[in-house]
């Protein structure tokens, strides 16, 4: 039989019952948003001001907004742009982060010096500031809150994982590794990172829900996306002027995040509890 | 031949003593260490926890840079090599490690593991490392359907068995082995013992054996150093153990528990503990414990010379010390 470290984590994962359910939801939403053009019933921004502010049934599933466009056709598109956003973001900052945390832990001395630095200078910003700062700056766009998010919250991550190759720098495994003539590059990607690599995924999981917000509130704000690309914040935005009205407007968006953050937070704390205590004695 | 011979060998560690006081205080960890090895010999190195020896054992690997004294490797001078140059030195020195469940890699295949040294120094062809890997495998008695194996599905003494096929695998010369079967247990030790000793028979393999068990040692060793607080004390063929010289060896040696329950033993004749190694006792490092000390030891070092019948011993009255002891 043989059992990799994750078909463990899996089968701790799987036990979970709400966890197991988040994940399809995650699932769900994520190829709802990949054949967005397949499933949505109208192009998101086709509009029909004949038929403005309908409630939800009929060929309108979900009702229309202010302009008679359908909002079950924008939710679906807005999926992809918030999706997306959640990401690439969180793509980016796991992608610095792991290459922070890894130089300075593996490294120490004067690297781990400055790296360390530039974490906690950097955690002291109010994130969500200096982004909305930076978006005032080079304009909104779905890239630039993408590349923006990126490169704020990379610090947790580096932070995650100095601590882990610290931990297992000076393992005997990675003195025998050294010891059959291993360089740097091979010590750290094929034996420090893998170990590495779980705790990593559960804050990435996390870091997905909290980024998809973050475009939601910046949108929200008028700081996000232009406001004829639909995604869940603008929505939102756009529908708060008719929020006594019009209920389905403001409902739809807003459940729309409700649900997906709560599934990605979900899944996260099923795989911290699949990969954190019970396997402790196997591996 | 000589294959290792340790020169007056000291490593210090600085420790603590906040920000201002950094490097004031000194963790004596090896204090002077010189002896040799010869090709296809074992020497056991015993001690108590916190001598020295795996420090002693680090060293001799160039995992970490020794203070002072020199490193020959066949009559090479490695003290100063850099570590470009020594590793292909390297790949003729490997380890095996105390504790089997940190020294492999949880996340890879047993394969992958043993395989890992023939590949970093690109011995033949992926399929020839594969076959030598199955050899290796089959060598130290686990089987060749272990290959595609993870580390957590083997047992104590099977995760050692792998540890020392990854050592073996580049056809090493010498084998330092950090206490390799004080983590197991004592049905298992005996194998993993005679797995080391079949492997030595069949490659030549020269080791250093490290622990802090004298039982073990000396089954296992042609010559015996016994360290105390960073220093060599005695140094003695290991058939002549019954008649060692130094009042600390003599100690570890009536420590060893008896086999027999009836036989009464003497009590621990050792009292307290070992003194700190930041700061080492004046003269004789043994003096504060030793049962037959005269004010000479606090004040001057002992040499390790030689006494009667070829031993390399420290102390200044070894004529005080009983010549025979029951073990």
């Amino acid at each position: 039989m043989k059992q990799s470290y994750w078909h463990l984590v899996w089968g701790q994962f799987k036990r979970q019952r709400l966890a197991l359910f988040s994940l399809g939801l995650v699932l769900l939403l994520g190829s709802v948003a990949l054949l967005a053009s397949w499933l949505s019933p109208y192009p998101p921004d086709f509009y029909d001001l004949n038929r403005i502010l309908l409630p939800p049934g009929g060929a309108h599933w979900l009702g229309t907004d202010d302009l008679g466009r359908d909002v079950l056709s924008r939710l679906i598109y807005g999926a992809q742009v918030s999706l997306s956003v959640g990401f690439v973001a969180v793509s980016i900052y796991v992608a610095i982060g792991i290459l922070l945390g890894a130089l300075a832990g593996y490294y120490g001395g004067w690297i781990d010096m400055v790296i360390s630095r530039a974490i906690e200078v950097m955690m002291c910003f109010p994130t969500f500031f200096l982004i909305l700062a930076v978006l005032a700056f080079v304009g909104p766009s779905i890239y630039n809150i993408m590349i923006v998010i990126g490169i704020t919250q990379w610090t947790g991550i580096a932070r995650l994982v100095r601590g882990e190759i610290l931990k297992f720098r000076e393992r005997e495994f990675v003195l025998a590794a050294r010891q059959a003539g291993a360089k740097d590059g091979r010590l750290i990607f094929k034996h420090l990172l893998p170990n590495a690599l779980a705790p990593v995924l559960v804050s990435a999981s996390f870091g997905v829900a909290s980024a998809i917000l973050t475009e939601s509130a910046l949108s929200f704000l008028g700081f996000g996306v232009p406001p004829q690309t639909p995604s869940w914040g603008s929505i939102l935005s756009q529908a708060q002027a008719y929020m006594d009205t019009a209920w389905w407007l403001t409902l739809a968006p807003g459940l729309a995040i409700f649900l997906t953050i709560t599934a990605y937070n979900l899944v996260g704390e099923g795989l911290r509890d699949a990969i954190d205590p019970r396997l402790k004695d196997v591996l | 031949m000589t294959l290792l011979k340790v020169e007056n060998l000291v490593k210090h560690f600085p420790t603590g003593g906040g920000f201002f006081g950094k490097g004031r205080l000194k963790v004596h960890a090896v204090n002077g260490v010189s002896f040799e090895v010869a090709k296809g010999e074992t020497l056991g190195v015993v001690g108590e926890s916190g001598c020295g020896k795996t420090t002693l054992g680090l060293l001799l690997l160039k995992s970490i840079q020794p203070d002072a004294g020199q490193i020959f490797f066949e009559g090479q001078d490695v003290t100063r090599m850099s570590q470009r140059d020594f590793r292909p030195l390297r790949a003729r020195m490997q380890m095996v490690f105390q504790d089997p469940y940190a020294s492999l890699n949880p996340r890879m295949r047993i394969g992958e593991i043993i395989e890992e040294p023939l590949a970093i120094h690109g011995r033949g062809s992926r399929k020839e490392r594969q076959d030598r890997t199955i050899e290796l495998l089959e060598l130290v008695g686990l089987e060749a359907r272990d290959f595609n194996k993870y580390p957590h599905e083997f047992s104590g003494g099977q995760r050692q068995r792998i540890g020392i096929a990854r050592a073996i695998a580049l056809n090493p010369d010498l084998i330092i082995a950090d206490e390799p079967v004080s983590s197991l247990d004592v049905s298992i030790q005996g194998e993993i013992l005679n797995l080391l000793r079949d492997l030595q028979k069949k490659f030549q393999l020269t080791y250093i054996f490290i622990s802090h068990d004298l039982r073990v040692i000396s089954q296992m060793s042609d010559r015996i150093a016994v360290m105390y607080l960073g220093k060599i004390v005695e140094l003695f063929s290991a058939e002549d153990l019954a008649h060692v010289k130094h009042p600390y060896t003599q100690a570890l040696l009536k420590a060893v528990p008896s086999v027999d329950p009836t036989q009464k033993k003497e009590k621990a004749p050792l009292g307290g503990d070992v003194p700190s190694p930041i700061q080492l006792p004046s003269g004789c490092s043994f003096h504060p414990r030793c049962p037959y000390r005269e004010i000479v030891c606090e004040r001057t070092e002992p040499l390790l010379e030689k006494k009667e019948g070829g031993h390399l011993a420290s102390c200044h009255f070894i004529d005080k010390v009983p010549k025979e002891i029951n073990i």
